[in-house]
């Protein structure tokens, strides 16, 4: 019943809400992405040169198996990570859950490259870590951790960490405690009860989180270029060589097309046996899971066990940031030689830090607010559509998620260059939205879910026209959705590295970018104080809310 | 949830309020280099004394990445004025037409060495890619080593090795490691055998490298932090590292000798004011401050008469020292970039 | 609220919904009296809510035409329909007190502050909540949400009162309760009610007039008495009360039953098809050998439902339900035993299909 044509009188205002997303999606993302097919096939006349370099040659073969190697290694082990952390999380008491979300969380707000930055100064030769684990006595001699596929490993499960813990914690909350307690009636003991009816109910949770994590690995820039060594190198790095350096379009548009069919295909299957929309609907049902009687003393000290592990994993980097901010040598000792405020003075009186702070501010409120306008009206429009097009305007929606950002970032390039838009913080900020509105599409999505329609009809009902009832009913209902979206889509712009490199300039250079230069070129010890401040204001407004949330 | 949506609210205020400040000057020109001690050497040494004399605010960039330049340049909406490259750069820009050409009206060249001089580029430096290790692993007093024949040599001096991910300047330092003598290495290097030559090399250290490094501060962090005991780099970067107290003594016996240029991107929006720039970089008095800041040489004889003797040694175009160095060979490694570099990945990455 | 409602009589003539090639309501034609009480009955998705919404205006009718007190409303939009409406789930507005979920309609009539709290108040008194209005709705019991959602749809005066399954989500005690609170407001005030059920006491026990639908169109229509004791068709027997029914050829004053039973039937018109008889109807034990029909049945299965015991009977293979009072002349019969079974010929219900 009412799956009518999509054109029908019905669907007219639903096809309005979603059209503001639809065009935009089609000019700045299917538009550009046409453009690098395009010109993968040489500037000016046809030619299948650059792929048959791309396919042919031994190196880039290699690369792309590299690519594929490291994104499921790493989605494997943010999963066997995440797990057990998730599963206390969604089973402690209340101020635990604070306390956990407090450690997914704070990561989760301070930016990836701080973060990478932190792993350098925690793992290298005389690292913290090497230097713990030689006085403890467990090794003579350091570790290479670093500039090898451990680096590479570590840095990004670290990064994309939050992205798996949360889908699986919603996952777990939406386990209806029951079940073990009816399991454990039934006969079956802690382990074959948590194999046999967790393990399968939280699989979805692992689903839509490695799709996440492993999508995102597939086009990781960032942390392999900083902590890998050659062997890590992944086709993302590979695509910008050939774009900035040798200038040979054709070659990094094959390349970034390879990536993109790759890309495609694998989300294909996934949705084929998975389904994308079942990702963040975790919802609370029921009874919750419990850290009770149903499980043995052993299962709950292996399981708390790994998740304090887990969570040392998430925080460590971040917090020694801190004391390593005033050491004179961040970059080289632990523990440092001698203090100083040295990198904090440089930071004040250098007014890049701060011209760019504003500059990755001011665009993080313009990626939010179009992301918000353009996510919530599509939500909404979706929501209402009666049409068999449905999932599938839904999956296009939810793309730009799982296209590598080098491939927005360098569509968007050819796209701005010729409007002048190339270094506008509109046009970066046009992007970010870009990338964020899927979140802001999922998260409304999620609330409009439990808003139940007929709330809508009875406003209007009631005498309020359609944008009163919007106003007065449906925002209010949403709110917690729009809040979450905005969230993701502000963290989404302010920690964007690969967009930026490619659209500003040096008027609107973001901060991530300058930190970003700031590793690469020069191992400045300004960044350790820059990120030093980040966490610190990132770590005052999490307990500010945790503290204003228990008063009420 | 609501505290933390005041929070945000509050601080996306101020920062649309803040962002909306923004720089501006009328005179003014943008110099786009490559960041880091190298960048902040050309602030101290040139920039400053230029904004100070000429009133024209400089703002810096980095990141002069060619294809940006080239979109700029394709798009008619020029923002950079002047920016820096080696020698490759140089010539691949002006291969693309990406720059202005620099006549003997526009900047005055006569002083500066004659073979280091270039139509589309003003020399700034010269600078070395060198060996260096560690004084902590190789103490004075004990064996140290002298030449690249020893970075090659794990025997004598064991421990890990940084070199560069890239194969330029990489190459040439296998050959000589192999016994070619300087003066023959770019000739050599031009042959299939002498390439065959130079990888085997390559491969026979690479289980002893543990960072191939893209960056150029992070063979000089690797050797201060004791990831590695002997690295590659550049002359200045060790040196930065030194004068910071880092345990680190250079090697110039085979130092592969670059040149720095400074370039006037084409239409740019200040070319006047980059004009002058550029005159005022190459000028002897100049060329004789770098070396206050970090150790880059002279392209000019001149600037040696203002240089105190006791620095000389650190200077990679010093006399001393050009004796030791091979100059890279920048048309060759431009015609055969690409192919080399797929060639070093595949080595590399095995 | 005055206590001189509005009252409203609606017309809906050939109204006809179509999903697509799907046809929710089939060319259905009801008068509703002005303060009437009427029911749209029927099973889920026999088109009694698409009707309803169509009345409401959130549905436009493919065909047809809604009257309300005579004047054509099909094209008017829902918002100044100024139709009350209460909603299966109440559809209260969660982020809002009681209070300002009552005061709701009126803000959107910009009716002045002063005379909206009066308003509020009295209407919150009406439905007996007057203590209730800084409360939210989740901090109310069911009973008193759905209170809630009544004021609110009358605190505006509305020309007619939709109510959609409004007492589906109440227990058993609760929803009797609110049947009685229910029809003492219609009478209090007499607005015209449309009300949509699946529940057939809840429809027997409040309406005026009944319209059973079946599959989009209206089975039959009439009072509850009418309906219960004439339905026309089994579907309607069926569905409105138990029924036993069974397909009977006719000859002449005998009803002849597929085992072979000849019943006694009076003036029955010969496109009977089926016959049915009322569980209540049947009398067990001597007193039915008196009847005009009986026969002797074996007590397949007893059920004691308080109020009195539910017999399934088996007469040569043919299966009846007949119910019984629990008072102190009823005797009990056993599983097993075998009784005599009557009903007098007035008591069968002839059925057309």
């Amino acid at each position: 019943m009412g799956k009518s044509n999509i054109f029908s009188e019905k669907n007219r205002g639903p096809l309005l809400a979603l059209a503001p997303l639809l065009i935009m999606l089609l000019v700045l993302f299917v538009w550009p992405i046409a453009g690098i097919f395009e010109s993968s096939f040489g500037e000016d006349v046809f030619t299948l040169t650059s792929y048959q370099r791309a396919i042919g040659s031994e190196v880039y073969r290699q690369i792309f198996y590299n690519t594929l190697e490291i994104a499921a290694v790493v989605t494997i082990g943010a999963i066997i990570v995440s797990y057990p952390f998730a599963y206390v999380m969604a089973t402690v008491s209340p101020s635990m859950v604070k306390l956990l979300t407090f450690v997914v969380l704070l990561p989760f707000w301070t930016s990836a490259l701080v973060r990478t930055t932190a792993w350098v100064i925690l793992l290298q030769r005389r690292g913290v870590v090497n230097v713990g684990l030689e006085k403890v006595g467990f090794i003579d001699e350091p570790i290479s951790f670093l500039y090898n596929f451990s680096g590479v490993l570590i840095g990004m499960i670290h990064v994309l960490m939050p992205f798996m813990v949360l889908p699986l914690y919603g996952a777990f909350r939406s386990i209806d405690g029951r079940l073990l307690q009816a399991a454990k009636g039934l006969g079956a003991g802690p382990w074959r009860g948590f194999i046999r009816i967790i393990l399968p109910l939280s699989a979805p949770g692992v689903a839509a989180g490695g799709l996440i994590v492993f999508m995102t690995s597939i086009g990781y820039y960032i942390t392999p270029s900083l902590m890998g060594g050659p062997k890590e190198t992944m086709i993302s790095q590979q695509i910008a060589y050939h774009m900035q350096e040798q200038l040979d379009w054709g070659m990094a548009s094959a390349l970034a097309v390879i990536l993109l069919i790759t890309t495609l295909s694998i989300f294909a299957i996934f949705q084929k046996y998975f389904g994308f929309d079942k990702m963040f609907s975790g919802q609370d049902t029921g009874e919750p899971l419990r850290q009770g009687d149903e499980k043995s003393n052993i299962q709950r000290l292996v399981f708390n066990i790994s998740a304090t592990l887990a969570a040392i994993f998430l925080i460590a980097p971040i917090l020694v940031i801190l004391p390593m901010s005033i050491s004179e040598t961040p970059f080289i000792k632990f523990p440092p030689n001698a203090f100083t405020f040295e990198w904090f003075e440089n930071l004040y009186y250098d007014p890049r830090w701060s011209r760019a702070f504003f500059t990755s501010l001011e665009i993080a409120v313009m990626a939010v607010v179009i992301s918000l306008f353009l996510g919530t009206s599509a939500a909404i429009g979706l929501s209402r559509l009666k049409s068999r097009m449905k999932p599938i305007i839904e999956a296009f929606v939810m793309t730009p998620l799982i296209i590598p950002p080098i491939i927005i970032a360098v569509g968007l390039y050819s796209f701005y260059a010729p409007l002048e838009m190339l270094g506008s913080s509109l046009g970066l900020a046009i992007g970010h939205a870009l990338l964020a509105t899927p979140f802001v599409f999922i998260a409304v999505r999620a609330s409009l879910r439990s808003f139940d329609q007929n709330i809508e009809l009875a406003a209007i009902g009631l005498g309020a026209n359609w944008f009163t009832m919007f106003r007065r009913i449906m925002l209010p209902s949403i709110w917690p959705g729009l809040m979450a979206g905005s969230i993701f889509a502000f963290i989404t712009s302010f920690d964007d590295v690969i967009l930026a490199i490619f659209l500003t300039d040096v008027r609107s250079r973001t901060l991530p970018r300058v930190i970003y230069e700031g590793v690469k070129y020069d191992t400045d010890p300004t960044i350790v104080a820059v990120a030093a401040i980040l966490i610190f204001v990132s770590m005052v407004v999490l307990i500010t809310n945790l503290i204003l949330e228990r008063r009420k | 949830m609501k505290s933390l949506k005041i929070l945000i609210m509050t601080i996306i205020t101020i920062g649309s309020i803040a962002g909306g400040v923004s720089v501006a000057a009328d005179d003014e020109l943008v110099f786009v280099s490559w960041g880091g001690s190298y960048q902040s050497m050309i602030r101290k040494a040139i920039i400053r004394p230029f904004s100070r004399d000429t009133g024209i605010y400089v703002l810096e960039e980095t990141d002069p990445n060619t294809a940006k330049v080239k979109t700029m340049v394709d798009s008619g909406r020029v923002t950079w004025d002047v920016i820096t490259d080696g020698e490759m750069g140089v010539l691949r820009a002006a291969k693309a037409g990406l720059i202005e050409r620099i006549t003997p009206a526009m900047v005055n060249q006569d002083h500066v060495y004659p073979k280091m001089k270039n139509a589309y580029g003003v020399p700034s430096e010269v600078f070395s890619t060198t060996l260096a290790f560690s004084t902590e692993e190789f103490p004075d007093g004990s064996s140290q080593p002298t030449s690249w024949a020893d970075f090659f040599d794990v025997n004598k001096f064991p421990g890990k090795r940084a070199l560069r991910a890239a194969p330029d300047t990489v190459l040439e330092v296998a050959l000589i490691a192999d016994g070619v003598p300087l003066d023959q290495v770019i000739e050599v290097l031009k042959t299939p055998d002498g390439l065959d030559r130079a990888f085997k090399k390559i491969e026979s250290i690479r289980p002893h490298v543990a960072l191939w490094y893209n960056a150029g501060g992070q063979p000089v962090q690797a050797l201060g932090s004791g990831e590695v005991v002997m690295a590659m780099g550049w002359n200045g970067r060790f040196q930065t590292g030194i004068e910071r107290g880092l345990p680190i003594k250079i090697v110039w016996n085979g130092a592969i000798a670059e040149l720095g240029f400074f370039m006037i991107v084409k239409n740019a929006p200040n070319k006047g004011a980059a004009v002058r720039f550029l005159n005022q970089m190459v000028s002897p008095k100049s060329q004789a401050e770098f070396y206050k800041h970090a150790s880059y040489g002279p392209v000019t004889p001149e600037a040696w008469d203002m240089i105190p003797n006791n620095e000389w040694s650190r200077l990679p175009s010093s006399p001393d020292n050009l004796t030791k160095a091979v100059f890279l060979d920048a048309e060759w490694w431009v015609e055969n970039d690409v192919e080399l570099r797929e060639r070093y990945q595949a080595v590399i990455s095995k | 609220m005055s206590n001189n409602p509005t009252m409203k009589s609606v017309e809906l003539t050939n109204i006809v919904k179509k999903f697509g090639s799907f046809t929710a309501v089939d060319d259905v034609s009801i008068n509703i009296k002005a303060g009437e009480f009427c029911t749209l009955l029927g099973p889920s998705g026999s088109g009694k809510t698409t009707l309803l919404k169509i009345i409401a205006g959130y549905e436009t009718p493919t065909d047809g035409s809604v009257k309300i007190d005579n004047r054509d409303v099909s094209h008017v939009s829902v918002e100044i329909r100024n139709i009350g409406m209460v909603f299966q789930n109440y559809a209260l507005f969660p982020h809002m007190t009681i209070a300002k979920n009552v005061a709701f309609p009126l803000e959107m009539r910009k009716i002045p502050k002063k005379e909206i709290k009066e308003r509020v108040q009295e209407t919150l008194d009406i439905v007996g909540l007057s203590e209730l209005g800084e409360r939210y709705p989740r901090e109310l019991s069911g009973g008193q949400q759905q209170r809630v959602a009544v004021a609110r749809a009358l605190v505006f005066e509305p020309d007619i009162l939709l109510m959609d399954e409004p007492l589906g989500a109440l227990d058993k005690n609760l929803r009797q309760s609110m049947q009685f609170e229910l029809k003492k407001l219609h009478r209090r005030i007499g607005v015209t009610i449309v009300y949509v059920t699946h529940d057939q006491e809840e429809a027997l026990y409040l309406s005026d007039q009944i319209v059973v639908f079946n599959e989009g169109s209206i089975a039959q229509k009439d009072a509850p008495e009418k309906l219960y004791n004439a339905p026309n068709s089994a579907f309607v027997a069926d569905f409105l009360g138990e029924c036993n029914i069974f397909p009977a050829k006719i000859d002449g004053n005998k009803a002849l039953l597929d085992n072979g039973m000849a019943l006694k039937i009076y003036g029955k018109n010969n496109f009977l098809q089926k016959i049915g008889i009322r569980p209540e109807r049947l009398i067990i034990g001597a007193a039915a050998k008196n009847c005009e029909n009986s026969f002797e049945a074996t007590i397949d299965e007893v059920f004691f439902l308080g109020q009195g015991f539910k017999y399934i009977l088996n007469a040569n293979g043919q299966i009846w339900t007949a119910v019984s009072q629990n008072n102190l002349n009823t005797e009990e019969y056993k599983k097993g035993e075998i009784v005599s079974v009557g009903f007098d010929a007035n008591d069968i219900i002839s059925l057309t299909k």
